[in-house]
C-alpha cells in the first residue's frame, strides 16, 4: 500500500496510543469483558454450552455497545478536534484520499487495538473451559466484532466529515449511536405489531442487514449457538440461504458492505470537500 | 514573463455571502506578492483557494499551469503553507512532527534537524508540542514548511502569531530564498511587513481587489496617506488655518496636537505655517495610515481615472 | 403405586434355579462353539477362551455362555477391542448370536459383525426366548445391538454397545430394540453411537435404570409402551433426547436429559402421552427442554431444568399438566405457545416452581413470590407471533423491550402464570446433577496459550508498528 497512507496512519495511531482516555477506555473494556467471561465461565460453575452462549453474547453486546461509541467518539474528535491540522495535512504533496485512508486507518488501528486486548483476553478464559469448539467459534465472534468495530469506524470518519463541526458531530455520533443501538431494535420490533405475518418474516429477517450491530449480533449468535439457538426463524434461515454457512456469509458481506461504503463516501466527499 | 499562478474571473462564495468578488489576478515566478487589506477583505480566502482548501465558485486558478481544481495533486507538489495559526497534534513532539512531514514530503532525514535549527526549536523538538507557546508553534509550522525546497511558499500572516525570533528567521530564509527565484504569496494586514518583503502588493477590501501595485508606488502612497502628528505648546484655530492655507488636508485639532495630511513635499510649507501662526513645535511624529484612509485614497483615485 | 409393585414382583422371580451341577464345555480358539452347543445338555456351561470365533450361533439349548471367568472383565468404553473378552464374529451375516432357548446366558462376551439389512432387523444378539440374560458384553458392530423379540422377562445388564460409525445414522440399527415384550429389565447399560438408544414398541412393564446414552438419535426412541419406569439414566448429546410417543403410565426420576442440540431437539419429548410422572430428572442445556404435543394429565414435578434455549414448549391438546416444584433457571425462554394456555397447573398445594428470571418480591415472607409471575416475557409473546423475532434475541432492544413491558403493560402477556412462584431455586439433592458434574467440555490449555499469544502478539505488533515512525530520525 502507499507509503503515505502508512506513514499517516502510524502517526494516527501514536496519538491516540499516547491518548490516556483512549487507553482507559481500553483497559476499562479489556477488564470488563474479562469479568463477564470469568463470571459467566468460571465463578457460575460452568454446566454447559449455554454458558457459552450467554457469556458469549454478554461479551458481543458489550462490544457491540461499547466499540461503537468508542469508534465514533474518537473519529469525531480526532477529525474536528484539531481542524488546522487537517488542513495542513491536506496541503501537503499527498492526496487527500490517501491523508483520508491514511487516519481512517489510524483510528481503525486504535479501535482494533482496544477490542484485541477486549475481545482477546475473554477468548483465554473461554478455551481454558471448553478448549477447541468454543475457541473456534469465538475466534470467529471476534472476527465480526472487529469488523463491526470497522464500520463504525467509517461511519464516525463520514459524520465527522459531513458534519464538519465538532458539536454538530458529537451529536449527530451519539445519535446514530444510539438508533442502532436501541431504536432500530426496538422499532423493528414494534413492526410486529401492525404488520401481517408475511411481511413480517421479510421485515424482520432483511431488517437485520440494515443495522451493522444486528448483523455482527446475529452472526456471532449463528457461530456460537448455531442456527437451532433461533429456532423456527432459524430453520427458516437455512431454508431460505441453504446452509448456516451461506447465511453467515451473506451476513459477512452485509457487515463489509457496512465497512466498506461510508469510507467510500468519505472519499468522494472529502475529495470535493470545501476545507 | 510567465505568470505562475493566474485567478481568472475568480470568485468564492460560502453560501450566500460573497468572500471574493470576481477578480483576475498574475502573479509570476520570482515574485514576491503580498495580499494586503483589513480582515474580512478575503485574503484568506484566497490563499486557501491557492493551496486547494477552497474550491472558486466560479473562475479558474491556474498554478504553473496545473488547474487546482482538475489536478490538484501537482499543484500541491509545488507549494509548500503556513497557515495563520499553525496546529499540530499536542501530542507530538516537535521532531516527530517535522519527522512525520519530512516523510509525507519524501525529504531527507538531514533536514529535520537542519529546518529545526533554522527556526531554534533544536532545544525544545523533544517536548510535545501541546506545550508549545504559540510563536514556536508558528515556527514549527515554519520549519515543516521549509523541509522541502518549493517553487511556491504561501504564508496566511506570517507575522500575526509569529514571535520576534520566528521573524528574524523568516525574513532572513525568504530574502535567500527570493534570490534563488522562489515565488512567495503571503497575505497580511500589516503594511510595515508586507512592504519590507513584498514586490508586489494587492489590496483587497471587503472581497474586492482594489489594487494591484509595485512596491516602491505602493509607499509612495503610503507616505502620501500618512498624518502627521504635530505636538505645540497649544493650539489655536489661526494655525488650522494656516496649515490649510500651505496645503495641508484632513486637519484636525486636539488642545495641544494638530493632526494633518500633506504630500511630503508640502510638509515642511506646513509646519513653516502653524510656526508662522504663533505656534511653538515641540515634537512631530507620522502614523502609518489606517485601512479606511488608504481605501478612501484608492476609492477617490478610481473615480478621478474612471 | 402399581409400577413398582409389579417390579418388585418381577425381581423375586428372575434368578435361574442351580439345582443340579452341571457340566462345563471349554471352547478354545480355533474350536466351534457350535459344536459346543451341540453337545451341551440345558443348563450346561460353555466358557469360550480368549480368541476371535467366526460363527452365527443358534442357542437351542439354555446353556451358559461366557467368556473366561475369575476374570473381571472390565467395561471401557474407550477400549473397542478387549482382547481379554473372546470376540464371536457374524461376518456381517445375520444374526450374530440368536437365542430361542428360554433361561439363556450370555455373559462376558464381545458379539460383534451383524448383517446391515435393516429390513431384516438383525442383531448382534436376538433373543425369542423368555428369561434370557445378557450381561457384561460388549457390542460392536451391530445393526441393533440386543434384540428382544416377544420374548418376556430378558435382563440386559452392564453391556456396552457401540454403533458402526462407518454407516449414516438412518442405516444404522438401534442399540437395545425391544418389541412385542414385558416385564425386561436394561440396568447399567452404555450405548453410543447407534441410531436410537433403546427402542421400546410394544413393551411393557420394564425397569430402566442406570444406562448412559450418548451420541444417538433419540436416546428413547418409545411408542405404545405402558408401564415402564426409568431411573437415574443419563441421555446426553443426543440428536434428540428422550421421544415418548402414544403410552401412558410411564415414571420419569432422576434422569439426566443433557446437551441435545439442533433443529428439532428436545431433552424430553411427550407426544399424546397420558400420567406420566416425571419427577427429579435433570433437564439441562438443550435447544428445547421439555416439549409436549396433546399430552394430558401428566406431572412434572420437582426437576430442575436449566440451561435450555427454550425450557418448555407446548403444542396444541396438552391438558391438565402439571408442573411444580421445578427450577427453572438460565434458560432463554421459559416458555413456548402455539394456542392459548389456560389448561396446565403451574402450581399445586401452595407453591408453584422456581424461576430464575422472576423479579417479584416477597413482602410477607413466606417464600412465596406476592406477584405472580408471567411465564412468557414480551418478546416471547411477540416470538410466537412471528419467529422471526428470534433474530432479536439477546439483543439490547429486546431487553429494552422487556423492561418496558415491565414498568408499563402495554400487551396481554398470555395466560400463563405461576401464581406461586418461589423465591429461592428449591434444594433438591435427588436431582442427579453428579452425573454431568461440571460438563463434557475439555478445556484446553493449548488453545487458551493461543489466545493469550495471540492477543498479546497482535498488540505488541500493533505498538511496534507506530513507534517505527517515531524513531525514524529521532537521534539527534
Amino acid at each position: 500500500m502507499n507509503q503515505n497512507i502508512w506513514v499517516i496512519s502510524r502517526q494516527e495511531f501514536t496519538l491516540n496510543r499516547r491518548n490516556r482516555w483512549v487507553v482507559s477506555f481500553a483497559v476499562l473494556f479489556a477488564i470488563l469483558t474479562l469479568l463477564i467471561a470469568w463470571f459467566g465461565m468460571i465463578t457460575s460453575g460452568y454446566t454447559g454450552f449455554q454458558d457459552f452462549i450467554r457469556t458469549s453474547a454478554s461479551i458481543i453486546n458489550l462490544g457491540g455497545f461499547l466499540i461503537p461509541l468508542f469508534a465514533l467518539l474518537l473519529g469525531v474528535f480526532s477529525f474536528l478536534t484539531n481542524p488546522e491540522y487537517l488542513e495542513l495535512l491536506t496541503t501537503q504533496p499527498v492526496p487527500r484520499s490517501q491523508v483520508l485512508l491514511g487516519r481512517y486507518l489510524g483510528l481503525v488501528m486504535t479501535v482494533l487495538g482496544a477490542s484485541i486486548l477486549g475481545f482477546g483476553l475473554p477468548g483465554i478464559v473461554i478455551a481454558l473451559v471448553i478448549g477447541v469448539e468454543g475457541a473456534l467459534s469465538y475466534l470467529l465472534v471476534i472476527c465480526y466484532s472487529f469488523l463491526l468495530a470497522i464500520a463504525f469506524t467509517g461511519l464516525s470518519v463520514l459524520i465527522s466529515l459531513l458534519s464538519g463541526r465538532r458539536q454538530i458531530a458529537l451529536g449527530i455520533a451519539l445519535a446514530v449511536w444510539i438508533f442502532y443501538e436501541l431504536l432500530y431494535g426496538i422499532l423493528i420490533l414494534g413492526t410486529t405489531l401492525y404488520l401481517s405475518p408475511a411481511t413480517l418474516k421479510v421485515v424482520l429477517s432483511l431488517g437485520l442487514l440494515g443495522n451493522p450491530i444486528d448483523i455482527a449480533r446475529v452472526l456471532s449468535l449463528l457461530q456460537v449457538g448455531g442456527p437451532h439457538l433461533f429456532g423456527p426463524a432459524g430453520a427458516t434461515l437455512i431454508k431460505m440461504t441453504g446452509s448456516s454457512f451461506l447465511a453467515s456469509v451473506i451476513g459477512l458481506a452485509g457487515l463489509l458492505i457496512w465497512v466498506v461504503v461510508p469510507v467510500l463516501i468519505s472519499i468522494r466527499v472529502f475529495n470535493k470537500q470545501d476545507l | 514573463m510567465n505568470p505562475l499562478i493566474t485567478l481568472s474571473g475568480f470568485e468564492k462564495r460560502f453560501g450566500e455571502v460573497r468572500a471574493v468578488h470576481p477578480l483576475d489576478l498574475e502573479i509570476v515566478a520570482g515574485e514576491s506578492f503580498a495580499l494586503l487589506g483589513p480582515n474580512g477583505g478575503g485574503k484568506t480566502t484566497i490563499l486557501r483557494a491557492l493551496v486547494g482548501l477552497h474550491t472558486p465558485t466560479a473562475g479558474r486558478v491556474i498554478i504553473d499551469g496545473h488547474d487546482i481544481v482538475a489536478e490538484p495533486d501537482s499543484v500541491r507538489d509545488l507549494i509548500s503553507y503556513v497557515p495563520q495559526r499553525v496546529g499540530m497534534p499536542g501530542l507530538l513532539t516537535g521532531r516527530e512532527v517535522v519527522t512525520f512531514f519530512s516523510q509525507l514530503k519524501g525529504t531527507a532525514d538531514e533536514r529535520i534537524g537542519e529546518v529545526l535549527d533554522l527556526f531554534a526549536l533544536t532545544e525544545s523538538a523533544d517536548r510535545y508540542t501541546r506545550e508549545f507557546s504559540g510563536g514556536m508553534m508558528q515556527r514549527l509550522g515554519l520549519a515543516v514548511a521549509f523541509l522541502q525546497d518549493v517553487p511556491l511558499y504561501i504564508f496566511d500572516e506570517p507575522t500575526l502569531n509569529l514571535d520576534a525570533l520566528g521573524i528574524e528567521c523568516l525574513q532572513n530564509l525568504l530574502k535567500a530564498k527570493q534570490q534563488n527565484g522562489t515565488t512567495v504569496v503571503f497575505a497580511s494586514h500589516s503594511l510595515h511587513y508586507a512592504m519590507q518583503l513584498a514586490d508586489r502588493v494587492a489590496l483587497l477590501v471587503e472581497g474586492r481587489l482594489v489594487r494591484v501595485e509595485e512596491v516602491p508606488l505602493f509607499r509612495d502612497t503610503i507616505i502620501r496617506e500618512m498624518r502627521v502628528r504635530v505636538v505645540l505648546d497649544h493650539s489655536t484655530d489661526e494655525m488650522i488655518v494656516a496649515a490649510r492655507l500651505a496645503g495641508a488636508e484632513s486637519l484636525d485639532q486636539n488642545g495641544k496636537q494638530i493632526w494633518f495630511r500633506a504630500i511630503p513635499e508640502k510638509r515642511l510649507d506646513v509646519f513653516r505655517a502653524i510656526e508662522g501662526a504663533g505656534g511653538n513645535i515641540r515634537e512631530i511624529h507620522t502614523e502609518t495610515p489606517d485601512w479606511e484612509a488608504l481605501i478612501r485614497d484608492y476609492l477617490d483615485s478610481e473615480e478621478e481615472s474612471g | 403405586m402399581p409400577i413398582t409393585a409389579l417390579l418388585a414382583l418381577l425381581l423375586v422371580n428372575q434368578t435361574p434355579s442351580t439345582d443340579v451341577p452341571r457340566a462345563v464345555h471349554v471352547v478354545k480358539a480355533g474350536q466351534s462353539i457350535a459344536l459346543a452347543l451341540q453337545k451341551a445338555a440345558p443348563g450346561d456351561t460353555i466358557r469360550v477362551t480368549t480368541g476371535e470365533y467366526y460363527e452365527n450361533l443358534v442357542i437351542d439349548v439354555p446353556v451358559v455362555l461366557t467368556g473366561p471367568v475369575n476374570r473381571t472383565v472390565p467395561v471401557d468404553p474407550s477400549d473397542p477391542s478387549p482382547h481379554s473378552r473372546p470376540i464371536i464374529r457374524g461376518g456381517y451375516e445375520g444374526n450374530v448370536i440368536h437365542i430361542i432357548a428360554p433361561g439363556t446366558v450370555v455373559d462376558g462376551l464381545q458379539v460383534s459383525e451383524a448383517g446391515p439389512q435393516l429390513t431384516k432387523d438383525y442383531a448382534c444378539i436376538l433373543v425369542e426366548a423368555d428369561s434370557v440374560k445378557i450381561r457384561n458384553c460388549v457390542i460392536t458392530e451391530p445393526l441393533h445391538g440386543i434384540y428382544v423379540k416377544a420374548g418376556i422377562h430378558a435382563v440386559i445388564e452392564d453391556n456396552v454397545i457401540r454403533g458402526r460409525l462407518d454407516l449414516i445414522e438412518s442405516d444404522r440399527g438401534n442399540g437395545i430394540h425391544l418389541w412385542n415384550t414385558k416385564r425386561n429389565f436394561v440396568l447399567r447399560n452404555e450405548i453410543v453411537d447407534v441410531r436410537d438408544g433403546i427402542y421400546f414398541s410394544f413393551a411393557d412393564s420394564t425397569l430402566i435404570e442406570g444406562n448412559h446414552i450418548h451420541q444417538v438419535r433419540y436416546g428413547l426412541h418409545y411408542m405404545y409402551s405402558n408401564y415402564n419406569s426409568f431411573r437415574d439414566n443419563l441421555f446426553e448429546r443426543n440428536v434428540a433426547g428422550a421421544a415418548l410417543m402414544y403410552s401412558h403410565d410411564i415414571e420419569f426420576t432422576r434422569n439426566t436429559f443433557a446437551r441435545c442440540r439442533g433443529f428439532r431437539a428436545y431433552g424430553i419429548l411427550y407426544q399424546s402421552m397420558d400420567h406420566v410422572t416425571a419427577r427429579d430428572n435433570l433437564v439441562l442445556d438443550n435447544s428445547r427442554g421439555i416439549f409436549m404435543n396433546n399430552a394430558g394429565n401428566n406431572l412434572i414435578e420437582g426437576n430442575d431444568v436449566v440451561d435450555n434455549d427454550l425450557a418448555i414448549q407446548l403444542n396444541g391438546g396438552c391438558d391438565g399438566n402439571i408442573f411444580v416444584g421445578n427450577n427453572f433457571i438460565n434458560n432463554l425462554s421459559s416458555l413456548l405457545l402455539d394456542v392459548s394456555d389456560r389448561e396446565t397447573a403451574w402450581s399445586d398445594r401452595g407453591r408453584g416452581n422456581y424461576w430464575s428470571d422472576y423479579d417479584g418480591y416477597d413482602l410477607d415472607r413466606d417464600g412465596i413470590g406476592d406477584i405472580p409471575y408471567s411465564i412468557q416475557n414480551v418478546f416471547q409473546i411477540l416470538e410466537s407471533r412471528v419467529p422471526e423475532v428470534r433474530f432479536y434475541l439477546l439483543s439490547p432492544a429486546a431487553r429494552i423491550l422487556e423492561l418496558a413491558e415491565k414498568s408499563l403493560p402495554i400487551l396481554n402477556l398470555g395466560d400463563a402464570r405461576d401464581p406461586l412462584p418461589v423465591m429461592r431455586p428449591i434444594v433438591n439433592n435427588e436431582v442427579p446433577w453428579q452425573m454431568v458434574a461440571g460438563s463434557n467440555a475439555q478445556g484446553s490449555v493449548i488453545w487458551a496459550t493461543v489466545y493469550l499469544i495471540l492477543t498479546i502478539a497482535l498488540f505488541a505488533l500493533l505498538m511496534f508498528w507506530s513507534r517505527r515512525q517515531v524513531s525514524v530520525g529521532s537521534a539527534p
